[in-house]
């Protein structure tokens, strides 16, 4: 299990990841857990992985084999996501609009935390009640994300939602009254804050997002195994946009300054942009 | 093992006009940082993703290389019961004490008698036979109290020749004013030991730095003329007491990335995955830690199947609770050390009161300074059952939780939950538990270990999943399945 996860964290694809020589016994593991090929072994990573391993009683540690059982199934999720990844970035070149509607998805997963993330005060004054409030806005992350792409690349909602379908993102396109999403764009100043977001920025944060989801869509859960595709991630970034993370961080930074700015009332944020605008990690 | 180093950070501290009523909005992000305890920076030191847990999921464990797992709540026993053994014996109720005696007081002291018989044989039976001599050496009177809290807002630790502060807040085991010690015991170690378990060492040199930095005027009366930098520190095991030197270059040049990660994580989501980066477990493989499998790796079910979506929406919780956290406890804290005593009253954040008199090891009756201000207080009493209190001062101090016994117009008796020598007989009683316009900030915490804990909970086998009531609201709340009530004979 330790070899299938050390490969799967230096890039191996899940189907190339694990296989070692043939021994003449494998740790005395029952065959139903063990898969062949070549005169290659390597642990057999299927959904029900931990019940098979706990049935199989001859471990010394269990805890630490329930452990890494766990771990094994996230990484080859998480190998997959990586791969269909990449697959999908390599496509971009071909097709503007399948990288536009790659960031709106991606926009549409990081706005979908925004109504936590304003002044009760501002919520009221749009006529929202509380509840209200924390039901409708996410429903307008969407509507708010196509806007973000449509600066750069003509797109139409039914584009996103075909690649979300074919991509099994399981995201969620509920219809929502125009009237609500012009109150929850008047809420969040969104026609002033469209004008600071930056192409190249957009894109990234758009990537970031579209890769948190399409792992967490896989199943990916554990910490670690998220976190270890964000240096892949940024690869295929710096590649779109030739630029470093830091960099792009650092303007970032200064466009959430400036959406920070705008919101301010007697000294008062209120949109937290800072907690809307970020990456996923 | 080879965290890497981060940079010192200036410790950014609440302005003095934000500690005032209407001082400031509290509004998304603090403009100030936490004020950590030292257990926070003890973890955080152990390993980034140890206070990452702490933090934002509430937990209140520390990592660490606890002997045996399952003994996480025996040392709060030991604690306790040591301190009521030497208090009895310095109020002549114990004497000299035998290790029949002492074992009996023990059984006595309350608990399942099955755990108290293993904490008997596993730490308290060693540590008791090693120390009788020195048990029937305290005399009557002596001057030793029991987990005094200690806090300052300007800690100064040197780095590469410069001296930056930070705030810090740790409570010792024990402080002998007559042999000038100051203890902290643990049950952690074995009988060949030869050194002190690590990070005790380092939590008590942490204690002591926030002693050695607080100002004369802001100890109780009753210290105001005790010099700390004399004390000899000690790490007692149950075998044996280790001395501790009072210069520890090293740590003190490590302290500042565990305050460097504390900040980061408070502020950026973006430290998490360069916590994860520096996990310890994962630099120094095969280290046994007692957060590996009860928090870090925790066993990941099949059901409930909608966890992802329970995850997605609980994930952009944790940093502002948090952030709520701050607005209401290390706030609180930041104004206990700064504002007078007169201006935390007006401001109804604490109220004075003096002993009147001790009634009994746990009895005790108080006095409130300003009478008028008894009648809110027994209300509130009356009202939690409970409130906390500060025998001493905010800086030095015995904070103990006390329940109402009975009123008695401008005084009430209080039972402490706490049988040990109270250093001072000044008393602050504290909002943060019931008084005046408090907030219930534990509340906070509890939220957030609850989510983390319902992110983890399942169930393996589908039949038993079908069964769980937890595994099935899951489901309904963000999942597929549609709930609904159950008739009385069970048919939906």
């Amino acid at each position: 299990m330790r070899h299938f996860i050390d490969d799967i964290r230096k890039g191996v694809s899940p189907s190339e990841a694990g296989w070692i020589r043939k021994p003449l016994e494998v740790s005395g593991l029952p065959p139903e857990l063990i898969e062949e090929r070549n005169e290659n072994v390597r642990i057999l990573i299927k959904e029900d992985i931990s019940s098979s391993l706990r049935r199989f009683m001859g471990f010394p540690d269990r805890e630490e084999v329930m452990m890494l059982a766990d771990l094994c199934l996230d990484m080859s999720r998480m190998g997959e996501a990586r791969d269909l990844l990449v697959n999908v970035v390599q496509r971009f070149e071909d097709s503007p609009q399948l990288e536009w509607s790659v960031v709106a998805l991606g926009w549409q997963e990081m706005l979908t935390n925004i109504s936590g993330c304003v002044a009760l005060d501002q919520v009221l004054e749009a006529g929202f009640n509380a509840v209200q409030w924390h039901k409708e806005a996410p429903k307008v992350s969407a509507e708010l994300a196509l806007s973000v792409a449509r600066k750069w690349c003509n797109l139409e909602q039914t584009n996103i939602e075909d690649l979300s379908k074919t991509l099994s993102l399981g995201l969620e396109y509920p219809s929502v009254n125009p009237e609500i999403v012009e109150r929850v764009m008047h809420v969040l100043g969104w026609k002033q804050a469209l004008k600071e977001f930056t192409k190249e920025e957009s894109e990234a944060l758009g990537l970031l997002w579209f890769s948190d989801k399409l792992l967490r869509s896989r199943g990916v859960f554990l910490p670690e195994v998220l976190f270890s595709v964000k240096e892949k991630t940024w690869e295929l970034i710096s590649g779109r946009i030739g630029e470093e993370e830091t960099e792009v961080m650092e303007k970032v930074d200064k466009m959430i300054d400036k959406l920070s700015n705008s919101s301010r009332r007697s000294h008062v944020v209120t949109v937290n942009w800072a907690e809307i605008v970020r990456p996923p990690w | 093992m080879n965290l890497s180093t981060r940079a010192p950070v200036q410790w950014r501290r609440p302005l003095r006009n934000w500690l005032e009523r209407g001082g400031i909005y509290p509004s998304e992000r603090p403009p100030f940082d936490p004020f950590p305890t030292v257990s926070d920076v003890i973890s955080a030191h152990f390993c980034p993703v140890a206070i990452l847990h702490r933090l934002l999921h509430g937990i209140e464990l520390s990592p660490g290389l606890i002997a045996q797992r399952g003994r996480e709540g025996a040392g709060e026993l030991y604690h306790s019961f040591i301190a009521f053994l030497k208090s009895s014996i310095t109020n002549g109720r114990l004497r000299p004490p035998s290790l029949g005696m002492i074992r009996q007081e023990f059984l006595r002291f309350g608990g399942d008698p099955a755990i108290l018989a293993e904490i008997w044989r596993s730490y308290l039976e060693p540590w008791s036979r090693n120390r009788l001599s020195e048990l029937a050496g305290i005399s009557q009177g002596e001057r030793m109290f029991f987990e005094v809290t200690v806090a300052s807002e300007y800690v100064p630790f040197r780095r590469e020749g410069q001296t930056l502060t930070y705030p810090l807040r740790g409570v010792i085991d024990e402080i002998n004013l007559d042999r000038q010690l100051i203890i902290e015991r643990t049950i952690v170690g074995g009988p060949d030991d030869q050194e002190p378990p690590e990070s005790e060492a380092r939590q008590l040199w942490l204690l002591w730095k926030i002693l050695s930095s607080i100002r004369h005027d802001n100890f109780p009366r009753e210290l105001s003329e005790v010099d700390f930098s004399n004390f000899h520190l000690v790490v007692e095991t149950p075998f044996r007491p280790f001395p501790v030197d009072k210069q520890n270059r090293e740590f003190e040049e490590e302290v500042h990335d565990a305050y460097t990660w504390i900040r980061d994580l408070t502020l950026n989501p973006r430290s998490i995955p360069a916590a994860y980066d520096n996990q310890r477990c994962e630099l120094q493989p095969g280290l046994q830690c007692n957060f590996m499998y009860s928090v870090c790796r925790r066993r990941r079910f099949q059901y409930p199947r909608a966890r992802p979506a329970m995850h997605q929406e609980f994930r952009h919780w944790y940093r502002p609770l948090l952030w709520e956290l701050i607005w209401d406890w290390h706030l609180l804290q930041y104004k206990l050390l700064r504002l007078p005593t007169n201006t935390l009253e007006e401001e109804g954040w604490a109220v004075r009161a003096n002993v009147a008199s001790f009634l009994s090891q746990d009895m005790v009756e108080l006095e409130i300074v300003r009478e008028e201000e008894t009648g809110p207080v027994l209300a509130h009493m009356q009202d939690a059952g409970k409130c906390e209190l500060i025998f001493g001062t905010p800086f030095v101090g015995q904070r103990v939780e006390v329940a109402l016994q009975e009123p008695r117009e401008n005084r009430f008796v209080v039972r402490t939950e706490r049988r040990y020598i109270l250093m001072s007989n000044s008393t602050l009683i504290l909002p943060d538990i019931t008084l005046l316009e408090s907030r219930p900030w534990y509340l906070t915490r509890n939220v957030q270990r609850n989510m983390f804990r319902f992110e983890h909970l399942g169930r393996e086998n589908p039949a038993t999943a079908g069964q769980d009531s937890l595994v099935q609201l899951i489901e309904g709340l963000f999942g597929a399945r549609v709930l609904r009530r159950e008739r009385s004979n069970g048919s939906p």
